[in-house]
């Protein structure tokens, strides 16, 4: 097992376009890391620069306390699980795990003996000897695993292998790959697009976007303090609510939402940050689940009110999301089961005053934020 | 009623275009004298044509140097094509796109350009009147090359990396993973060499002066225009059936494959 350590890397395509900028982090040894981001964000190049699959155009990366950025993906002693999968149409299951033990020069009995431990944690003894073809999606991708597991690497790499999978498979298949990683205990990285997987898997995770490192944390700090805007928005589902408006000082501190539709009286805690605000545009950000309707279930001791009007109600069973708008401003809400208020109803929303984010409007950074961790 | 019409059509197609060739088969069966005749069957069956043929000409030598030829000559045009294709398919390297258009103005250049230059130097190695000289110039084929590359091409990146991964080198990728991927393209590619070096007469008259050396169309064409037929037609035409023989078994053998690349490397291009 090993260390992954990257030191201002960087990749420039040949066409001149720089899929990542300087990232720097260091993913202990069995540690389960999962990079986030939207499509093209460089994720996999910043994983294929791992594997050793595109070169590394500046920096350092390190996989246990040896430089590896001129060592061949062979010999990084790595595994990776491609989102197709990529097995080798030809062979059989047998033959796909056993393919990379071949090449190491393994004996028979040996590739035969990891083969089949390999095939009885991921539960597909039974159809060794099919070609991919005969398998259904989440057959291959159980081989596709199996495949990394029999090297015993030091670290396994994984880009998007749950994206092909159908929505019920895909969890399944989230929760095996943990348990995978707690039975193991290798050094793991996982690259996906879905902030459930980053959130449900990661030890920790680390948010890129456009080719930057926006936070890494665990998935909890990530939640409750992002760093910015962006995070803030694109962890969470439904995404976190802002609104843009103004700090305003007259018997005690508020914020004013830019078109006066609403004004919350802020606590004591915030209003320390926020002194150098006074008089600035801020944008306000809240979450679903931070918000309530007024009088019912639940509702914290600290709330302002705002009147809205419901757009749209998603009944999901367990909970309840309420499109509403409050003036020029939209806001979803994400409450318990209630009886549902009629679209174009007006509704008194509750927002916990203790649960509120503030982002500069320029810079969009956390204007709260304390670094716990390390920030691009 | 239109489909019987487009029966019709095929089989007069059909009939148009075999005509000639079953006509001839069934001629080298006929006594020469009858072979002027417009019927079709033999009214008598004889193998006095094939008799003439292997008495005057070493034609099991000459079937023996075509069949080293051309294998010699498909293999290396395979392996070695593959290589190159591979290079332009899959690997990025500096003047890849300057390469490949060079191979592809190669095929625009015809071969009486070549003629002379390639001979002298067929000769300067000291190639001439060997089977040498016959092999060496077609090793490396860019017809071949354009087949391969395209289909090498259509391999997803991923089983690739995941062959780097496992350990492979390139050259192991190549034959191990891309080879078994690309059968319909190596048929295809294979046949096309195959069929264009074992019609090939002209390079040997050029080269070949010695009969133990002549490949089977050189050794043909000599008889049936050399005086060794003695301007008798049966003779004449067994020997180019025969000729045409392995091309023939060939095609059926491979033709499944050949038929579904070229029905499908328009689509997947
Ligand atoms: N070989 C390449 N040449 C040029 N640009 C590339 C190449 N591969 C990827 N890119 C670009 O780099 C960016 C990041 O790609 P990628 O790392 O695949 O993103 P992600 O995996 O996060 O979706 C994208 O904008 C993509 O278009
Ligand atoms: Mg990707």
């Amino acid at each position: 097992m090993a260390r992954v350590r990257l030191d201002h890397v960087r990749k420039q395509y040949d066409n001149g376009f720089v899929a990542v900028h300087d990232a720097s982090f260091e993913i202990h040894d069995g540690e389960f890391v999962v990079l986030v981001g939207p499509s093209g964000c460089g994720k996999s190049t910043t994983l294929r620069m791992i594997a050793g699959l595109e070169t590394i155009s500046s920096g350092t990366l390190m996989i246990g306390d040896r430089v590896v950025n001129d060592v061949a993906p062979k010999d990084r002693d790595i595994a990776m699980v491609f989102q197709n999968y990529a097995l080798y149409p030809h062979m059989t299951v047998f033959d796909n795990m056993a393919f990379g033990l071949k090449l190491r020069g393994f004996s028979k009995q040996e590739i035969r003996e990891r083969v089949h431990r390999a095939a009885e944690i991921l539960d597909i003894g039974g159809i060794l000897d099919r070609k991919p073809r005969q398998l259904s999606g989440g057959q291959r991708q159980r081989v596709a695993v199996g495949r990394a597991i029999v090297r015993q690497p030091q670290v396994f790499l994984f880009d998007e292998p749950l994206s092909n999978l159908d929505a019920k498979l895909r969890v399944q298949m989230r929760a095996e790959i943990s348990r995978l990683h707690r039975q193991l205990g290798t050094t793991m990285v996982y690259v996906t697009h879905d902030q459930v997987e980053a959130m449900t898997m990661g030890d920790r995770i680390v948010v890129m976007n456009g080719g930057h490192i926006q936070q890494i944390d665990e998935p909890m700090n990530i939640y409750h303090r992002p760093y910015n805007r962006f995070v803030a928005e694109f962890i969470g589902s439904p995404s976190m609510n802002f609104v843009e408006g103004d700090i305003v000082v007259n018997e005690g501190m508020s914020f004013v939402s830019s078109d006066a539709a609403f004004s919350l009286k802020l606590e004591n805690e915030v209003t320390e940050k926020l002194r150098d605000w006074i008089g600035n545009k801020i944008v306000l950000g809240i979450r679903p689940e931070d918000i309530y309707v007024a009088g019912g279930h639940g509702v914290p001791e600290r709330t302002g009110h705002v009147t809205a009007t419901i757009d749209v109600v998603e009944p999901m069973g367990n909970e309840i999301f309420l499109y509403a708008r409050a003036g020029a401003h939209r806001l979803v809400a994400r409450v318990a089961p209630q009886p549902l208020p009629q679209p174009e109803a007006s509704v008194t929303l509750a927002l916990d005053l203790s649960r509120l984010h503030f982002f500069d409007p320029e810079t969009e950074i956390n204007i709260a934020f304390e670094a716990p961790g390390v920030m691009a | 009623m239109k489909k019987a019409l487009a029966y019709i059509a095929l089989v007069l197609g059909t009939v148009v275009f075999a005509y000639p060739f079953v006509w001839m088969a069934l001629a080298t069966f006929k006594p020469e004298l009858e072979i002027g005749e417009l019927a079709l069957w033999p009214s008598r069956w004889t193998l006095e044509s094939y008799r003439l043929v292997f008495e005057t000409i070493p034609l099991e030598r000459a079937f023996l140097n075509s069949v080293i030829v051309v294998v010699a000559v498909t293999g290396s045009a395979l392996v070695f094509g593959s290589m190159a294709a591979y290079a332009l398919a899959r690997l990025r390297w500096r003047g890849r796109e300057a390469v490949f258009s060079l191979i592809l103005f190669t095929m625009m250049v015809p071969f009486l350009v070549l003629l002379i230059p390639l001979y002298t130097l067929v000769v300067r190695f000291g190639w001439a009147d060997s089977l040498l000289g016959l092999i060496v110039p077609f090793m490396m084929n860019a017809t071949a090359v354009l087949i391969l590359r395209q289909s090498f091409l259509t391999i997803p990146q991923d089983i690739v990396d995941a062959a780097r991964i496992d350990g492979c080198s390139e050259a192991r990728i190549l034959f191990t993973i891309v080879w078994p991927l690309s059968v319909p393209a190596l048929v295809t590619a294979g046949i096309i060499v195959f069929i264009g070096n074992w019609n090939e007469v002209l390079w040997p008259l050029i080269v070949i002066r010695q009969e133990q050396w002549m490949t089977m169309p050189q050794m043909v064409a000599l008889f049936a225009v050399g005086g060794g037929a003695q301007a008798r037609l049966g003779p004449q035409l067994a020997a180019a059936l025969l000729l045409g023989l392995p091309i023939i078994v060939a095609y059926l053998f491979f033709q499944r494959h050949f038929i579904s690349s070229l029905a499908t490397t328009g689509l997947k291009g």
